[in-house]
């Protein structure tokens, strides 16, 4: 009770979300700007190799995003991330569903879902190379595998731990199991699916760019594996900064999303 | 009349001079060995009053005198019994208890030899080894009022120490903490919101009222000690004053709501 | 009785695909056993890959603990700390490390020092994030009640402060020591192929699938036995929660 009265400003109204977060980010900023600075004159001063000052790094980004160096591997890199998270939604939602509804299949599964959740997922890619090659689905797969069974943990808790009294409500004015499920379980279950849902998303793009360093040919990934053997290491920072962006991009994005679905868990 | 506490003209403000005036000119006196009750509604500053004097609060303005020195940071003539318990999750009955102690560099064998006749005085006698979650309500709130036993401090604070218990659970504490209090007397400062418990523990009660928070006036109790809370509630006294209370509560009430 | 009848059913699909697909590149389930078995008892050819893997992962985790926690304390207790440090680890958990690899190499060199390096760049962040993040989750009623009964600002800390943030210390380290395996199976296969990773890409170019899979498989073992290590040691450290 009194912690709750003691952060709250002295006077005046609750900043509203969007305030909150501008003040947020322009504290980072601040420190933000401070790192790009003491980048670029630790760039200047070593005079490394491996260290190019930041402004020549954020130059070397523009030229590879306008010379048309970039675009097709960023085509085929988010091209390989939607197929492979769509893939990893749809069978984490089944998988988990099942799960969280079946002590039977729960019990079934659960080693092999945790052990897939523990391990890196990049372990698989030797395997997946040698079965799929040089295509496309060697990188879907490695996407797959870093996303969806964070999904499917998340499911099957959110689903095995829905609220039991509100079941025994639904059951007490003469709801169907098929109607349970739809009206109680899956509402109930939202926000922890959502949440599994937007660390998937922080896994696939990690599996994309590793997958891609592996195989060190094609993406986002592969350009910067191909500019690390070269040496060319302002190119190699300006595609980690990019990625960087990216990733920050759509984690907000889907932080966003998932605020809105999520207004009434309060 | 030695008065042990000693308000005077005392303002708080929180966020500083300037902030949200939660006490305005408070001027209290305590004497020694009395059970005083804050009573008044949520705002009052009724609790803030109370972590003044056991310098969790340091005033805006005015000054809190305990045995005639300024209370300057934690005042250790004070021990609290916090409304939540604040017990550690991680310690055992007997650990918690003894908490206190360690924190005055009371040796280990005496210290727990001290606790657990705390425990015991409690009634938890058995518990010493148990974990505050294996705990119920009431009893984890026995556990913070042994904890503040055991130091012996010359003056005990409760934060509405029975807010969060149930209605039977907290008639059993109240009489408990009368036994207690009669058989080891120290001057008590007992926050509560409940005007039963404040009149039925109390030798004055200080009724609050709020935004901001002032003292609005202090009613003598007479009842004849030791209690028995059945026993006071029956009276008719006892019933005059409840009502009283309830209608100068009301009375605030309606005041700041217009 | 459930995990039995799935395992038997999983090894039979396995087993039957595998068959029928014919590959040189997908062995059958009783040949990765078979692989599985050899590998581990016969010639014993994992272990020392396994080894040299492990040793800068344990030296970097070892220094990434020693460095981040005190990090996250610092960072939940005191709000200067929290104020520098929060737009490192902000930019730290967005910072993808494996394109960067080949700049700590050429910056440190070859041998043991980048992969030290490197496994400390891949997990000391999420250490020192988790750890701030459960401390300040520490009850500060407890806090005032300790100080209310004298404690001093050491006696805060080595009696709340530290007792309390332990469960969210572990999760730290937890998280820590995957996030440290993960950056030791990166670099070794993106581009330091040693230990494990190279054992695994030679397997893969001598088309000897059944050990590529067999290999496979003990470092998903070693990944899941620290996780149960972890989680088994957190509990028995946190009984009270």
């Amino acid at each position: 009770m009194t912690s709750a009265v003691q952060k709250r400003p002295i006077t005046g109204p609750e900043p509203t979300a969007i305030e909150r977060w501008l003040r947020e980010l322009s504290s980072n900023w601040g420190g933000i700007a401070l790192i790009a600075l003491f980048w670029e004159i630790a760039g200047r001063l070593l005079n490394q190799l491996w260290l190019p000052p930041f402004s020549k790094v954020v130059a070397r980004l523009w030229d590879l995003l306008t010379d048309g160096t970039l675009a097709p591997h960023i085509l085929s890199s988010l091209t390989v991330l939607v197929t492979g998270f769509a893939i990893a939604l749809v069978f984490g939602l089944i998988i988990g569903t099942l799960m969280g509804l079946s002590s039977w299949v729960n019990a079934a599964l659960d080693i092999y879902v945790n052990s897939f959740l523990f391990t890196p997922g990049l372990i698989f890619a030797p395997i997946l190379f040698a079965i799929f090659g040089l295509s496309d689905a060697t990188r879907v797969s490695v996407v797959v595998i870093y996303a969806m069974f964070i999904i499917i943990i998340n499911t099957a808790a959110a689903v095995r731990h829905v609220d039991r009294p509100l079941l025994e409500m639904a059951a007490s004015y003469g709801a169907s199991r098929w109607t349970a499920l739809v009206r109680i379980v899956m509402p109930d279950a939202f926000p922890l699916i959502i949440a599994g849902i937007r660390m998937g998303v922080g896994r696939a793009v990690k599996g994309m760019v590793n997958g891609e360093m592996f195989i060190a040919l094609i993406g986002i990934g592969g350009q910067a594996a191909k500019f690390g053997k070269q040496f060319d290491f302002t190119s190699v920072w300006a595609i980690s900064v990019f990625i960087m962006v990216i990733a920050v991009i759509i984690n907000q994005s889907v932080s966003r999303i998932e605020q809105r679905l999520t207004r009434w868990v309060g | 009349m030695s008065s042990i506490i000693d308000i005077k003209g005392m303002s708080h403000a929180y966020g500083g001079a300037g902030g949200t005036l939660a006490l305005s000119d408070v001027n209290l006196e305590i004497r020694k060995n009395e059970f005083v009750t804050l009573l008044g509604p949520s705002g009052c500053g009724k609790t803030t009053l109370m972590r003044a004097i056991g310098g969790l609060v340091t005033p805006t303005s005015g000054s809190v005198l305990v045995n005639g020195k300024q209370v300057r940071g934690p005042n250790l003539d004070c021990a609290i019994v916090f409304q939540n318990f604040a017990l550690m999750p991680w310690a055992s009955v007997l650990q918690n208890v003894a908490f206190g102690l360690e924190m005055r560099g009371v040796g280990k064998a005496e210290r727990m030899e001290k606790a657990r006749e705390a425990i015991a005085l409690v009634g938890l006698r058995g518990f010493e080894d148990k974990y505050p979650k294996q705990l119920s309500g009431g009893m984890q709130q026995r556990v913070g009022l042994a904890r503040a036993l055991v130091v012996s401090t010359p003056i005990m604070l409760m934060d509405e120490p029975f807010g969060a218990l149930d209605q039977q659970t907290r008639r059993y504490m109240q009489e408990e903490l009368l036994n207690i209090w009669q058989q080891d007397q120290r001057s008590v400062v007992f926050v509560t919101h409940d005007m039963e418990e404040a009149i039925l523990l109390a030798d004055r009660v200080v009724l609050m009222s709020n935004r901001p928070g002032r003292i609005e006036e202090v009613l003598d109790i007479n009842f004849e000690r030791p209690r028995n809370p059945e026993e006071v509630e029956r009276m008719p006294e006892f019933i005059e004053l409840k009502e009283y209370l309830w209608n100068r509560l009301r009375q605030m009430h309606e005041m700041s709501a217009a | 009785m459930a995990r039995l009848v799935a395992f038997i059913i999983f090894a039979g699909l396995w087993e039957w695909g595998a068959t029928s697909a014919n590959s040189i590149l997908i062995p059958t389930f009783t040949e990765t056993a078979k692989a599985l078995f050899e590998t581990m008892f016969v010639t014993g050819d994992v272990w020392p890959a396994l080894w040299i893997s492990n040793i800068p992962m344990l030296i970097g985790y070892g220094i990434s603990v020693a460095v981040s926690v005190p990090l996250g304390l610092a960072m939940a207790r005191w709000t200067v700390a929290d104020r520098m440090l929060n737009p490192i680890t902000a930019l730290m958990l967005a910072l993808p490390i494996a394109p960067l690899v080949p700049v700590v190499l050429v910056a440190l060199g070859m041998g043991m020092t980048p992969k030290v390096v490197i496994i400390i760049l891949f997990s000391w962040v999420f250490i020192t994030t988790n750890v701030r993040a459960g401390t300040r989750q520490v009850d500060r009623h407890l806090v005032e009640m300790a100080r209310s009964f004298g404690a001093s600002e050491r006696e805060v800390w080595f009696r709340i402060l530290i007792p309390g943030a332990i469960p969210a210390v572990f999760a730290g380290l937890r998280i820590g020591l995957g996030r440290a395996f993960a950056g030791m199976v990166i670099v070794e296969l993106i581009m330091l192929p040693v230990g494990i990773g190279a054992q695994l890409m030679d397997y893969r170019g001598d088309f000897k699938a059944d050990l590529l899979y067999a290999t496979t498989i003990v470092v998903v073992m070693e990944a899941v036995l620290l996780a149960i290590a972890m989680q088994a040691f957190e509990r028995h450290l946190i009984r009270w929660k």
